[in-house]
Parts: C-alpha cells; structure tokens; sequence
C-alpha cells in the first residue's frame, strides 16, 4: 500500500516501545479492572438487534386488506420507537437515586447524614457509586444529577467508589476544599476545627480546588497519593492575578504509611481535670466516653480550664455525643472569651449546625450562619456558611431571603456545592 | 470461559458469571495501549477511558453483528473515546499534570527516545482528533487500510484520503521538532 509520500518511521515506533516498556501498564488495568466490573453490575445489555426483511411487507402492501394491517403495524411500531425514545431519554435524565446504612432507607438530598460513634453508615447511589462515611462523621448529599451528585462532608471522612461513566460529574466538598471526580477510588478527610483536609488517592486521578494549592488553587492528585493541605491563617479567597496564596503547600506523599499522620487534632497529654483526658478520648472518636470525662470534673470547671479551641472541640463533641444543650454551653463560652476571634466565629458557624440539624430552628440557624460570614467573610467555611444559609432560610419559609442568599451564593460560588439548591430557588 | 470471542460475546449476552472478568483480561491490554497511544501516555486519564470503552461495549453488545469481530470492535469503540476525549480538553484546556509522561520512563530508557515521544506527542497535538488517531493507527499501530476504516467507522477510501492527509500535515510540522527530526536522520543512516 502505497501512502503519500515515504514516512519511515521505523525509528520513532522503537523509541515508543522502549517508552511503553517504562510503563507500568498494570496499574491503570487494576484501576480499570475493578471499576469495571463493580460498574457491569448495573450496566443493563441492550438486546440483540433482530435482523428485519422488509420484502414481505413490499408483497403485502399490493392487496387492500394487506395495506390497512401494515398501516397499523407501520403506527404500532412507530409507537413503540417513541416510547423507546421518551424512555430512553428519561433514563439519561433520570436523577441518580442513593440509600443508606444497612436497611438501604432512601436518601434524601440535603439531609444531614451523620454516622454513629463506633461505626461506618455506608451510602449507595443507583450508578454503583458508593461510599462509606467513618465512624462519627458528618455529610450530606446536597444535590444529585442525572451524571453524579455533590457530597458535603462536613466533619470527618469518606472512603469514596466513584464508578465512572461517560460525562459523569461528582464532587465532594469538604470546607473551602471541592475534589472533582469522574471516577476513582479515595478517602477524603476533613476537620472543621483544625480546617485541615487531606485526601489519599488509590485510583484514578481527582483535582482538588482551594487555597493553599499553588497560584492556581487547584492540584490533581494521582493514584497512589496523598494530599495534606490546612487553610490558610488568614484566609485570602481572591488572590490577585498571578499572586500565589500565603500559606505554603501541603505536600503530596507517595508514601502509605504517612497516612493519617497530618490530620491530627493538638492534643496536651492532660488537660488538668483529673478525670482522664477530655481531649484525648475526644480525638479518638470516643465522643460519649470524651463528654463524660468533662462531665466528671465538673462541665462547668471543664470550661472554665479550656482555651477557646478546646471549647470548641469541646462544643464538637459534645454534639457528636447528642448532647446539643452542653454543645450549645461550650459554643457560647467560646464566644464570650475575648480576643478570640476566629474561634467565635467558628462557634457561630457550628451553632448554625446545631440550631438546624438537631433543634430544627432554622430561623435560628440562620441567624448564625449569617453571624460566621459576618465575622469571617473569607473563613474557610464561609461557602459552606453561604450554602446553608440558603438552607435555613427556605426551611424557614423565608423565600425572599433565600433568593438573595442564592443570588450572592451563585456570584460568588458558581460551581459550589449548593449551586444546583441556588438555581433551583432562583429558576423554581 | 470459553477461548473464542464468538463464545465469549454469547456468554456476555447471557451474563454469564465471570464472563465481564474475562472480556477485560483478554482485550483490556491491547486496548489500554491504543488508547494511551492516541491520547499519549502522561494522562492519567488512560484508566477512566479504558473503563469507559469496556461499559460501553458491555451496554452495546447486543449491537455487535458480528461476534468474531469483537477486538476490532473494541478498538473502535477506543478510537471513538479517546477522540471524544481529545475534543473535550480542547475545549476545557488541558488538565494540570504535576508531571509528564517521559520523566515517568525508567532510566533504561534512552533519553533521546523520551525525547522524541515527547516531541511527538506535542506535534501530534497540533494535528485535528481525527487526523491524529488515523496517524497513530496507521504509523504506531501498523494497522491497514481496512482495519483503520474499522476502526473510525469510515469506508475504506475515506480512510485511505484521511491517512494521506494526516501523514502530510505530520510532515509539514515536523521542521518544527528537532527531536524527531534527529530521530529520522538515524534511522536515514542505518
């Protein structure tokens, strides 16, 4: 075969396959493999296509009686297509569904998802995507698409199974941090309180936006990785163009065994109740066990001894362990405490969280989300703080400033995780 | 599992358990390389294509007339998402890599040939999604003129113009890459 004009490229293929030879092709087969297979499960097979002869229908067609049955069959097949079509359409832009924990309840979007002290509450979405929420944590899914869904964890961490599809779309975020997904396998961990996130990749490749990621605020993150990033001191959430942001990057490790080191809360080996260590038990997860330690020396006494970051880890605790009143208690102390403003406006902010998700006063919920942006405008939460406003004030039935919150949300967060809530407030 | 495509395809129709398994040990190899060398080997993305193309061969199964002809077929469905990808981050820039694919070659790898991969892959770059993938089938594949028809749903003439087509353009831009052209120059000397 004769093509043009000579090309050899004898060379240039030897130099590919001694690339190619570098490649560790296994790798990206194991990845592919395994998401393959967990996606076959519901990938439902398109029957085979029958062959169709037309000639006896041209035959028939030359009789009367003939003509008027093909006209039917012509309009019942015709029928048939069109309900194939709608279906099939319907099935493109069908929402993907999710339920959770082992009595598979349905799932409902915005809800605040919260796991038990000592155990995972898995949650499985219709596309094959799962996830597993670890002991204590806190998340929501606050929209689903017909591609994928938006997760908002809140507090603590998600192992996640992304199955990929064709123009799939996740994102789960986590503070100021969103990690976009097409498919891939990872944990994602974040902490309010220390607003550290860290993220370990064991699949795929997923790109994380926020701050302290460069001048570009976004990184991708390979399989095998790891990323350990905290927002920064004081938050710059519009730098100037080509201005890199302050804090310097968390590092990515390759390394497995340094999982888990980053994300650690401060704990002091007593903290002087002589009750066994609050905080100790508190970073463990042991969170009933933590707020009886600070009950046993007295809660108040507890509070009086605590700086105003322990307050509100206390204040964190004592809500994981159901206890809204003492979590309220230590949240409010927080805020009387002088000079400590980042830590009042964090208090504001989980205030907000106990008033809507525990007392379901969400006019009240309200009033202190709007309290934490106030206070802290570029805080790391402040598009978390924005995106439940909007929550709290349609649960309050207050539609005209849900609009406005959707408004500002949408100028300042486009693609946040409560745009799809936004849009839909402002185009019902 | 059987041994033939044509068993495995019926077995596939029939979800037969572990018939998914071996419809992706047998081709996914042969099919993660075409991808690789169509879109190039630094995106990570070589994972989430080759999962793409074998969940929409499992939903189009029923489609494929001819059972025998499952690996060509798969390599069309390849060539179809990886041109579909090529298009994608045209429009949405290209995705922030921390590093390219030659400084991933192991050390026994001869630097002038990460070199020319890496020119070849930015000259490729310049050329459309289609040329580029007729390119690749033709010259790293070694395919013929039926199979790359095949291949990209093209009838065979179609093909031959595209193949000449994209082998000229490859040769008006390769002034531009010194890295390849010393490359042609030691293969002009042996």
């Amino acid at each position: 075969m004769k093509l043009g004009p000579p090309l050899d490229l004898d060379v240039l293929r030897r130099d590919v396959a001694d690339v190619e030879r570098s490649i560790d092709w296994d790798e990206g087969l194991r990845g592919a493999r395994a998401r393959f297979l967990l996606a076959a499960r519901g990938v439902p097979l398109r029957p085979r296509a029958g062959r169709v002869s037309f000639a006896p229908w041209r035959a028939g067609l030359k009789s009367g009686p003939l003509r008027s049955a093909a006209r039917l069959a012509v309009a019942l097949a015709a029928t048939l297509v069109l309900s194939v079509v709608v279906w099939t359409g319907y099935r493109q832009h069908a929402r993907i569904r999710f339920d959770t924990g082992s009595e598979h309840a349905a799932g409902q979007v915005g809800v605040l998802l919260s796991s038990p002290g000592s155990e995972p509450l898995p949650i499985r979405f219709s596309d094959g995507t799962s996830l597993s929420m670890a002991a204590a944590t806190l998340a929501r899914v606050t929209e689903t698409t017909s591609r994928g869904a938006t997760v908002l964890l809140e507090e603590g961490s998600l192992s996640c199974a992304v199955v990929h599809r064709d123009a799939s779309r996740w994102q789960v975020a986590a503070g100021p941090y969103t990690v976009l997904v097409t498919g891939t396998r990872f944990d994602v961990r974040w902490s309010a309180a220390e607003q550290t996130f860290a993220l370990d990749l064991h699949e795929g490749s997923v790109t994380v936006l926020g701050p302290s990621l460069g001048a570009t605020g976004r990184r991708r993150v390979l399989a095998g990785e790891s990323l350990r990033v905290s927002v920064p001191a004081t938050p710059t959430e519009a730098p100037a163009p080509g201005q890199p942001l302050a804090a310097p990057l968390g590092p990515i490790a390759t390394n497995p065994a340094a999982r888990g080191d980053a994300v650690r809360i401060g704990v002091g080996d007593t903290d002087g109740t002589g009750h066994g260590s609050w905080k100790q038990l508190a970073v463990e997860g042991r969170y009933p066990d933590a707020l009886a330690a600070a009950e046993g020396g007295g809660f108040e006494a507890t509070c009086r001894r605590a700086s105003a970051a322990d307050l509100l880890l206390l204040g964190e605790t004592a809500r994981f362990a159901g206890s809204p009143a003492r979590a309220e208690q230590a949240l409010r102390l927080v805020r009387a405490r002088p000079g400590a403003k980042h830590e009042a406006a964090m208090s504001a902010f989980n205030l907000g969280r106990i008033e809507y998700d525990d007392r379901r006063n969400y006019s009240a919920a309200a009033r202190w989300f709007q309290s934490y942006l106030r206070e802290e405008p570029a805080g790391g939460l402040a598009r978390e703080a924005a995106g439940r406003l909007i929550e709290a004030q349609k649960a309050a039935g207050d539609m005209s400033a849900a609009r406005e919150s959707a408004s500002a949300y949408l100028a300042k967060y486009p693609a946040g995780p409560h745009a799809g809530l936004a849009r839909t407030i402002l185009n019902p | 599992m059987p041994d033939d495509d044509e068993a495995l395809v019926h077995a596939l129709l029939r979800r037969d358990p572990g018939a998914c398994a071996a419809l992706f040990d047998r081709h996914a190899p042969y099919v993660q390389r075409v991808i690789a060398r169509i879109i190039g080997y630094s995106e990570p993305e070589r994972t989430d294509l080759l999962h793409d193309v074998f969940v929409r061969a499992l939903e189009g199964m029923g489609d494929l007339k001819n059972p025998r002809m499952l690996k060509s077929w798969l390599v069309g469905i390849a060539v179809f998402v990886a041109k579909e990808w090529l298009r994608r981050r045209k429009r949405v820039g290209a995705p922030v890599a921390p590093e390219h694919a030659a400084d991933r070659a192991g050390p026994s790898t001869p630097p002038e040939a990460v070199e020319a991969v890496r020119s070849l892959y930015r000259l490729l770059d310049r050329l459309s999604e289609d040329d580029r993938a007729v390119f690749v089938l033709r010259f790293l594949e070694g395919m013929n003129l039926t199979e790359i028809a095949e291949a990209c749903n093209l009838s065979i003439s179609t093909a031959r113009r595209r193949v000449i087509r994209a082998e000229s353009r490859f040769q008006n831009l390769l002034p531009a890459y010194p890295a390849l052209v010393e490359r042609f120059k030691v293969g002009e000397g042996r």
